[in-house]
Order: C-alpha cells, then structure tokens, then sequence
C-alpha cells in the first residue's frame, strides 16, 4: 500500500536526503498532511525557499512551483511574486541561518508591511548543512565548529522579534507537537497578513551530537520535557523560565494588508492621472 | 498486518523508512518493535507487533520524517487532538 501523500511529492527521488531522525522530513510529512486535508490544489501554491537543510523541503520534495533562491533572500522574492500574483499561496519554508541570519532584515520588514506571505522557520539551531557552525538562534554556552569552547553569545528570540515587528499571525511549536503544529500551518496558511511559525526542529548530526542528544529522537524528548505553553508560562519565574521554550500562538491581531493596500493606492492615482 | 478485529491498519513503507525509531520510541502503548528484517539500504525497518494495542492517535503517522508510516483506519476511531 502506497502512501496516499505521495502524491504531492516529486517520488523519483525519495526516499529523501535529509539525516535518519531529522526534523526536517516530519514538517514536510504534517505539511503534506495541511495541504491534503484543506484541499488546497498544488497549482495554487509557490514555495520559495533559501538555501539550507530545511530549504530541501519545497525543493526538490514538494512538488509544486517552486523557487529555490540565494542564501538569505527567500522572503525578498516571495514578496515579488505576492506582489504580481496576489491569488496565490505564497509558502517560504526555509531555515534559522536563512531567514534569521542573512535574511534577517528581509524578515522584520516583511513583518513590519504585513505582507500575506505563510512563512514557516524551521529552527535547528545551527548551520546543519555546511558542517555545523554557529548561527544567530545556537543557545549560549553551545560548542559548534566555529566556538569549539562554546557560543559566547545570546540567541534571537525570532517569534517575538516577529510578533514585535506586526506580523498578523506568530506562533512557535517543535516537531514534537504534531498536531498542534498542524493546526498553527492551517491558521497561518488561512491567515490573511503575514503569518510565521518557528517550527524548533531536531538536528542529529550537527547539533545533536554537540550536546549530547545523538539521536532524533533525544531531542524530540527534550522538546517534550523542557517546553512550556505560553499560557502556563506567567507560573514560571525569572531564571526558569529562560532555560524553557515557550511554545504556542505568541500573537494574532488584524492589520491592513499590504498587496491591498498597494492596489488602493494604485487605483488613487490612476484616477488622479485621469 | 492488522489483526482481523481491529479496524486500525498499520502499513510501514520498507523500501522509504530510515530506521530513526523515532515511532518506537514516541508510541504510548508500545505497538511497534524493532524487527531483524533489513530494508535495501541496511536499515533496520520497525514492524507493528502489538497491533490490538493501537489507539489510532496518528502522531506515528505525523512524526515520521520519511512518510513512510499509514495509518488506515475505518470505522468509528476519531482522531485524537
């Protein structure tokens, strides 16, 4: 019996190149699993993405138009083509190094115009690919390839960044929380504005092996037992609270969007021209 | 594979499975095992032992990274949220 979600994949190349345990594959199955049961047509659906681990998710496996652009500038493009093709479904999948480092600022504007993108961070909290290094979201204290003594900085909190900056949609849950993050992929998919998941994902390889947590599956354990939903989190105090993720939906409010916004503005001076 | 009772169905893609365990390990009651079959490309492929143990809760299903587990269910099972 085949898989009835293979259908949305490019299968001539499964199985997949992702790492046995890797964080990766489980957004791109709940994913499928969104774009199934909302019955959205793959037609109506342009992934952009990045360069990265996470970036092999919309491209090459998802199979739908698909641009895979330079490192940093998914959210650049995508909003070119959310521009001309307002209709569309424009989905960016792409990692922590990605949009949070070299596209960083890409981000907080994206947020700021409140433009109806769906963006989905997957957060490894490394730079997997090129061989483990450290990235903006590498906790404090960390060992990597390039702080073997450990990482003498602090991380961006990237979903309150987000929130700060006026996306209409932000919510932070781990590849533990299945089917709560399918639940947040539908609400930012039928949000209007612009609505961003941090997707905390496990990296076995790179960043597993440097803190001890070897297999996928020790990290999804301690997404499990150190995670604490936003809800619960004013119980937590001061130090504990900074050693815990706090997941959940960090805000959901109604602003104007932008590609509506740019179309009224648009028609004025059409009519002024006239 | 499933027992003939039961209206859950487990299906593990051999050839697609990565042998993480990660369905092993995150299933409450125990329904999968490690098996000593190997796929094509030496993965130690898990298999459904305890199939009457099933509760239909779909995170195996959800979790894997490799889609390669299906859970088909009939009948009356609701999904749990």
């Amino acid at each position: 019996m085949k898989n009835n979600l293979l259908k949305y994949l490019r299968t001539e190349i499964l199985p997949t190149e992702f790492c046995a345990g890797c964080g990766c594959g489980t957004v791109l199955n709940i994913f499928c699993h969104v774009v199934d049961e909302m019955k959205i047509n793959p037609d109506d659906i342009i992934m952009v993405t990045g360069i990265g681990c996470s970036s092999w998710i919309p491209s090459p496996y998802f199979s739908a138009d698909t641009l895979h652009t330079t490192h940093g500038r998914a959210i650049a493009f995508a909003t070119g083509v959310k521009v001309m093709k307002p209709e569309k479904h424009v989905i960016v999948i792409a990692g922590d190094g990605d949009l949070a480092g070299i596209g960083g600022n890409h981000l907080i504007h994206a947020a700021r115009r409140n433009i109806g993108l769906t963006v989905f961070l997957v957060n490894n909290y490394i730079y997997g690919m090129t061989g483990g290094q450290v990235s903006p979201t590498t906790p404090s204290s960390v060992p990597t390839s390039t702080t073997p003594y450990g990482n003498s900085e602090q991380p961006f909190k990237i979903a309150e960044l987000v929130a700060a900056a006026g996306a209409s949609y932000v919510s932070r849950w781990t590849t533990y929380h299945v089917f709560h993050l399918k639940k947040a992929m539908k609400d930012a998919i039928q949000n209007k504005g612009f609505s961003f998941v941090e997707i905390c994902s496990q990296c076995p390889t790179s960043y597993g092996k440097r803190v001890g947590m070897r297999e996928g599956i020790d990290q999804l354990k301690d997404f499990r037992d150190n995670s604490i939903d936003i809800r619960k989190a004013a119980e937590y105090e001061g130090d504990d609270i900074d050693s815990k993720l706090i997941i959940g939906k960090l805000a959901e409010r109604t602003r104007p969007e932008f590609t509506e916004m740019l179309r009224k503005i648009n028609m004025k001076f059409d009519e002024a021209i006239a | 594979m499933g027992k003939s009772e039961s209206k859950i169905e487990i299906y593990i893609d051999n050839e697609l499975c990565k042998g993480c365990d990660i369905c092993i390990e995150l299933c409450r009651p125990n329904v999968f095992m490690k098996s000593g079959k190997i796929n094509s490309r030496g993965y130690y492929v898990p298999v459904p032992a305890s199939m009457n143990k099933c509760t239909g809760c779909m995170i195996c299903e959800l979790i894997c990274p490799e889609l390669a587990v299906i859970i088909n269910k009939t009948g009356i099972v609701k999904e749990a949220v």
